[in-house]
């Protein structure tokens, strides 16, 4: 700190904050005077307090936490760097994995584009490393993605179902609403107008996994924008992605557009065409998420071929797990719509025991049959 | 109040703190700020809010959240069976419509909840504890956003009603759902992990001065390995102590196979999870240092 020039410190500051924002921090102006207010009082010399003062007024996750020791760094190095002045920032690593290296947007809509329709080979492979090779996001515009939204919408629909305790307004008779009650014969003083109240019905809660590795490569034009049909249409919702790790994008999905969710998920998820790791990626998701997202009201929607090279029997295990959590298991598998579909993959074998509903979804075709039936 | 100043405070209440729990809390009073605690079950987040009542000696009011909570339960309601036997006495007195609403919507019928009574407190700020705010609706969450940045609330009735004193506010979560954005604009973010095996012994040795400082170290390794099991419920700190204080009661003072097997209901509280535990437990005896002999 001492190398910057008196009143300066304010500018890098506020430089900070942008930074911060470009990576998707909640800060605005009332935070960036909070920040001021409070580093009045600071010894700015004391660079860990001030980097946990940041952090503490700055991050509203615990995401963001994790990832705020790699910004601080980078941001305030580059800066020390330009400045041309030696200043030791604190050595304390970072514990933040380092991230693999991500396709560009570019990358991905070329890899999208050149894969659209053509059916490539199922192949089952893991490999650390992942590629971009096919379908292109242009062709999935926004009309298609409305259409989508409309069936996911009727397909919600017929998931609400349990009362939940919240109360709303009902004109058959039930419980009587005594505020409204009161408020409606105020005039009179008699009690003739009764309302009623009954309990609202909820929609039970989506935790959805999409497989993106190279077997699925064919479908995941088809899957994505799926994905971002529920996230955007349907409130209680979780989504993953996963080819030989796991990835929590329900935030990168729900984008005001679909360029922009897909502009995120290209710049964000390494893992587009890569190997498949089902057992492993379900397991991570039930240790890391699982206390709070499975349970009884949760409804699993799983999209994958079954294609894996993985551990099985953890597969297995994991799959037991989560039958055993949540309400329903659905595996929607774009095979399972082929005339003669046979489970034969291991990773599909494995897992069909505690399958609830086993559903072929490939196109929208598909997904109004899905609709009919579930 | 400097951030040594808090730091003490909170280390006297027996609350085993560290930098961001002290920073936080620090951030939170010099801004006021409502500050948001997310964390595993049982690592302590309630605990915070009670810590800083008993530091500040003030009073705490909490509001536990439950699936379909809303204003009348958490803000006010107004006590209608009172208010329609008001209007049965008015009915023979021969007054305007205006007169009796402004009758029976007076705060001699007003029932303050949690919230009101957070903010309409004269003498000194208040800890309000919001609990398990993750397990209310949506609705609910919106609802709290005019509170918290404002620190007041709007009865129909009776118009806005501004906080006489801000109230300290600790709202915690155990992300069952993600709260909105909004939410967490208007606080300051903490997250509180399960303790390191150093800092849970401290935590052990500090509720339990009269622990046998080797049992105390065993129970807490054996803590440690067993939250790497994949288990259903994973024990919290709340267990630990729990464990702890009852093996103390018990006037053991170290753990074998047998102790663990008749105890282990204190720590596990799901029947695969104990099944588990059981299936492993030579395996994570032997973390902790202890040869089975069984």
């Amino acid at each position: 700190m001492d190398a910057l020039k008196p009143g300066s410190l304010a500018v890098h500051l506020v430089g900070f904050c942008r930074f911060l924002r470009s990576k998707g921090f909640i800060v605005g102006p009332r935070e960036e005077s909070e920040m001021f207010q409070v580093l009045e009082n600071f010894d700015l010399n004391d660079i860990e307090n001030f980097q946990l003062a940041l952090a503490q007024l700055l991050c509203k996750s615990r995401q963001q936490q994790l990832d705020f020791a790699d910004y601080f760094e980078q941001f305030w190095q580059e800066l020390f760097k330009s400045f041309n002045a030696k200043v030791k920032l604190s050595s304390k690593k970072s514990v933040h994995r380092k991230k693999a290296a991500t396709p560009t947007t570019a990358q991905l809509k070329n890899w999208l584009h050149n894969n659209r329709g053509t059916h490539t080979e199922e192949t089952a492979f893991y490999s650390g490393e992942s590629e971009i090779s096919g379908q292109d996001l242009s062709h999935y515009q926004s009309e298609s993605v409305n259409e989508l939204v409309k069936l996911v919408n009727q397909i919600a629909h017929n998931w609400q179902s349990r009362p939940g305790r919240r109360k709303v307004k009902s004109k058959s008779p039930g419980q009587i609403d005594l505020r409204q009650v009161l408020r409606r014969n105020l005039s009179t003083g008699e009690m003739i107008n009764i309302a009623f109240r009954e309990n609202k019905l909820q929609k039970p809660r989506l935790v959805l996994v999409c497989d993106i590795s190279k077997s699925m490569e064919v479908f995941t034009g088809f899957s994505v924008q799926l994905l971002y049909a529920f996230q955007n249409s349907y409130r209680s919702l979780e989504t993953f992605m996963f080819g030989s790790e796991l990835h929590h994008v329900t935030n990168l999905l729900k984008q005001q557009s679909f360029n922009s969710a897909m502009q995120h998920l290209s710049s964000q998820v390494p893992d587009w065409s890569g190997g498949t790791r089902i057992g492993y990626c379900l397991d991570r998701l039930i240790r890391v998420y699982g206390s709070r997202m499975l349970h009884g009201r949760v409804i699993f929607l799983m999209i994958s071929d079954g294609w894996d090279t993985g551990d099985i029997e953890l597969l297995e295990s994991s799959m037991q797990y989560i039958n055993r959590k949540v309400k329903q298991l659905i595996w929607l598998n774009p095979h399972a719509s082929k005339p003669g579909f046979q489970p034969r993959v291991q990773g599909m074998v494995a897992a069909l025991p505690y399958i609830d509903y086993l559903h072929g979804v490939h196109d929208v075709e598909s997904l109004k049959d899905l609709r009919s039936k579930i | 109040m400097t951030l040594n100043e808090i730091s003490n405070l909170i280390s006297s209440q027996e609350y085993i703190t560290d930098p961001s729990i002290s920073m936080s809390v620090y951030l939170s009073n010099t801004l006021q700020k409502p500050l948001l605690v997310e964390g595993p079950a049982g690592v302590g987040k309630t605990e915070i809010a009670k810590v800083l009542s008993s530091a500040f000696n003030t009073e705490l009011i909490r509001l536990q959240c439950y699936e379909g909570l809303d204003a009348s339960h958490s803000l006010y309601e107004w006590n209608y069976q009172r208010q329609l036997l008001h209007l049965k006495i008015m009915e023979s007195e021969n007054q305007s419509i205006d007169k009796k609403e402004q009758a029976i919507f007076s705060d001699e019928f007003l029932l303050k909840r949690p919230l009101l009574q957070a903010i309409l407190n004269k003498e000194q700020s208040p800890v309000l504890l919001i609990d398990e705010l993750d397990r209310a609706d949506e609705e609910f969450e919106s609802f709290l956003l005019e509170l918290l940045s404002d620190w007041q609330v709007s009865i129909p009735e009776m118009g806005t009603i501004k906080a006489v004193k801000i109230p300290m506010v600790v709202i915690t979560s155990n992300r069952t759902r993600e709260l909105s954005d909004a939410l967490r604009r208007r606080c300051l973010y903490l997250w509180i992990d399960y303790p390191d095996l150093e800092k849970e012994l401290k935590i052990v040795m500090a509720k339990n001065p009269g622990i046998n400082q080797k049992l105390a170290r065993q129970i807490t390794e054996f803590m440690q390995a067993a939250r790497k099991l994949r288990l259903d419920k994973v024990p919290g700190t709340a267990e630990t102590l729990d464990w702890a204080r009852a093996l103390a009661a018990l006037h053991i003072d170290h753990l074998d196979k047998e102790v663990v097997s008749q105890t282990l209901g204190l720590v596990i509280k799901d029947w695969q999870d104990t099944r588990h535990v059981q299936d492993s437990l030579s395996e994570l005896l032997e973390k902790v240092g202890v040869t089975s002999k069984l």
